[in-house]
Order: C-alpha cells, then structure tokens, then sequence
C-alpha cells in the first residue's frame, strides 16, 4: 500500500510541469488535481513548476527574433528547387473544395451569389442593356450563350470581398460565365477568340497573384 | 494565452496547400512559427546567423517533405523535430573555437560567484540564472515543455527517447534547480 502510493506520488511529481502548461489529458488532469488536492508536497511542487515556467519564458522571450534575411534565403531555396507538376487530381483539390462548399463562409458566399442573381436577373428584366466587362453573372442567369475565348477555372478566396472581386475582374478584362461549381469552382472569360495567348497568360497570372482574392486560377477550356 | 503562441489549429490545411507548391501557404507557417523555432535552434547551436541558415533549412525540408506529412503529431512538434535534428547536426560539425565567442561570453559561468551572490536578492534573477546553468540536455526538455508547451509524448518524439525517460529527466533537470539553489543558500520552496 505504501509502496503503491509512493509510487503514485513520484509519477505526480513527475507531471507536475506538464499540468503547468496544460498538456495533460482530461484524465490525467482530473487524477493529478485530487491528488494535489490532498498532497501539500505535490501543491508546492506545482507553485514551483509555475516559477519555472514564468522564467523560462522571461529567457525565450528576451532571445532574438530572426532577421529577415531567414526568409529570403527559404524563397530563395523554393526558387532553386525544381518546379512541381501537380497531378490533375490533387490541383482540382477536391477535399479541401467539398469543405469549402460547407463552411459557414462558403454558405455566406452562396448567399452573396444568391443575391448577385436575384439583383443581376433583376437588372436583366428592368434595364435590359449589355453588361460591363467583368460585371458577375451566374450559371443560372438567363445569357447569351458563351462565345470562343481563353478561359480559367478559379476559386475564390471564402471571405474575398464580391466589390473587390468584380474591381479584379473589370480591370483583367475577365467575367464569370459559369459557376459556382462542385468544388467552389468559377469559370472565367479571360477574353475573346482574339485574345493573344500571351495576354490569357497575363492576366491569369494577374488573378493568381491577387492572392488575397482568388485561391486557384488555372486554365481552362 | 501568449502572444507568440502559434494558433495551429490550421497548420494541417497549410501543409496541404504547401504540398501543392503554394508559396503564400509557406510564408504563413513560417511567419506562425518562426519565432519559437529560431530560438530553438539558438540555444543549439548559439550562434544568431547560423541559427537562421539553420532555420531556412528546416523550412526548405517542409517545403519539400509536406506531401508526405501524415498528421501523425503536430505540425510545430514536426517542425521542432526536423530543427533539433538540424541544429545538432551542425552543433557536432563545428568546434568550440567557432562558438560565437560574443555569445559565449554572456553565457554564465558555473563559478561566477558574484553574480549569484547579486542574484540572491531576487528570487526570480535566481532562477533565470540557475536555468542558464543547466546542462543543454536538461535545459532542452525545460524548453520544450515550458516554452513550447509540449507534452510527455511529444517532447519523446521531439527528442527521441522513451517517454518516461522524458519525465525523469526533466524531474532530474528540476532537483539540479534547487540544488544550485542551496548552494546559492536559497530555499526555493520544493523539494
């Protein structure tokens, strides 16, 4: 009996640190705060343990910081690595598309594509007159069958702002003619039939790095 | 919560997106867990510059190996692992001749008598020295518990040794506190 509690008392000793900075399980945790409520030892133990911790953290936090030299060097490595050719499946991402599409943002979206809609078929029916280059259009919308062209699949950043998005687009000369597909995928005009291949690159270049706004920008037919 | 405490709960999409070639992704876990990771390295190898090639390295690593990440520990207990593995690579690489003498300088020495004698007065000054004079084993596992907040699993990953072999250690690194201490003719309190 002795024994067995002398044991249980140098294990809790033990975890006395770990209980400090809350890496013990529930369990572990639950045990740990009976024991110490019945072993002053054990008590004094932990007020210890939370010195420690205040002063090892004084120490790390008064080391420096790394200069920004660190990360030049890493984007220079990235640089010199060999380009990556991402299979068709791990670029179409179709795990990290399906969790999009439930998130609450995602849903937040499809309500701001929603009303885009309803405000766009409205727009439709009251003004009937051409829309601006760029201007949101939806799958659903009633329009004027897709012409030839250079063409993107893209996905929006969740919480990427509809004004921006549209600003982004105008300016690249671009619009949405299909979307939102599986996936949160877009698909994008990037211009005409006449559209130097040159120019589609650009501009597809030109969304990607508006990377605050659009997740993924590759082409598309 | 602390400032720098890096809030990790999407390190796994990051190293997803990483895996893919996305650069943005990298800037991010690098900007998240820069910090704890240098000064982990640091107290390795103690030489600032080194440390940050060091750094750039364990970040390249990511770069490379984040499509075969299996989510089998955290992201920052992968990150703190390639470091250590890294940094005591180096460490066995170079001489004491090429320890940052600056560095090395403001290290305490076991015998600098005056300063304890200073640091009686404060009980907290006490124990920032006496952490300062723990063997690096020992002041490693109190960082990585302390400092990065790691469990007994972890730190055995971290570190690789058994762990109970983590526990007794660290117990092992606390009794060399409070011995400094009653040498220092302080009484911390426990054990």
């Amino acid at each position: 009996m002795t024994t067995k509690k002398s044991n249980e008392s140098e294990r809790n000793a033990e975890l006395a640190p770990f209980y400090v900075v809350g890496a013990l399980s529930p369990a572990e945790k639950a045990l740990f705060e009976a024991a110490m409520a019945r072993d002053a030892e054990l008590a004094k133990n932990v007020a210890a343990a939370r010195e420690e911790r205040d002063e090892v953290l004084a120490l790390n936090d008064a080391m420096p910081a790394p200069s920004p030299r660190a990360l030049q060097q890493l984007l220079a490595g990235i640089d010199a690595e060999p380009a990556r050719k991402p299979s068709f499946w791990s670029r179409l991402d179709l795990g990290a598309g399906l969790a999009r599409i439930f998130s609450p943002r995602a849903l937040g979206w499809a309500a701001v594509a929603a009303g885009l809609l309803i405000t766009a078929q409205a727009g439709l029916l009251t003004l009937q007159r051409p829309q601006p280059v760029g201007q949101f259009t939806t799958a659903s919308q009633k329009q004027a069958p897709v012409e030839g062209g250079s063409f993107a699949l893209v996905v929006f950043a969740p919480d990427a702002n509809v004004a921006a998005i549209s600003k982004l687009l105008a300016r690249e000369g671009a619009k949405i003619v299909d979307g939102p597909r599986a996936g949160g995928f877009y698909r994008i005009r990037l211009g005409g039939a006449d559209l130097a291949p040159a120019e589609a690159r650009r501009r597809l270049d030109a969304l990607r790095q508006a990377k605050a706004l659009v997740r993924f920008a590759e082409p598309s037919r | 919560m602390r400032e720098d405490k890096p809030d990790a709960q999407d390190d796994p999409l990051l190293i997803e997106r990483i895996a893919r070639g996305d650069r943005l992704a990298m800037q991010v876990l690098f900007a998240r867990h820069r910090l704890r990771v240098f000064r982990f390295i640091l107290r390795h190898i103690r030489n600032e510059a080194a440390a940050e090639d060091v750094l750039a390295e364990v970040f390249l690593d990511v770069w490379r190996q984040a499509g075969r990440f299996e989510g089998r520990s955290s992201v920052s207990t992968w990150l703190l692992s390639i470091a250590r593995f890294k940094a005591l690579s180096l460490a066995r690489s170079r001489t004491e001749a090429q320890l940052d003498e600056q560095y090395a300088a403001g290290l305490p020495d076991e015998a600098d008598d005056p300063e304890v004698e200073a640091a009686k007065r404060d009980k907290s000054a006490l124990l920032r020295l006496c952490l300062e004079k723990l063997s690096v084993e020992h002041r490693e596992i109190v960082d990585l518990v302390y400092y990065h907040e790691k469990s007994v699993e972890e730190v055995a990953q971290i570190v690789g040794i058994p762990a109970a072999t983590v526990k007794t250690r660290l117990f092992y690194a606390r009794q060399k506190l409070s011995e400094i201490f009653k040498r220092a003719g302080v009484d911390r309190g426990w054990p």
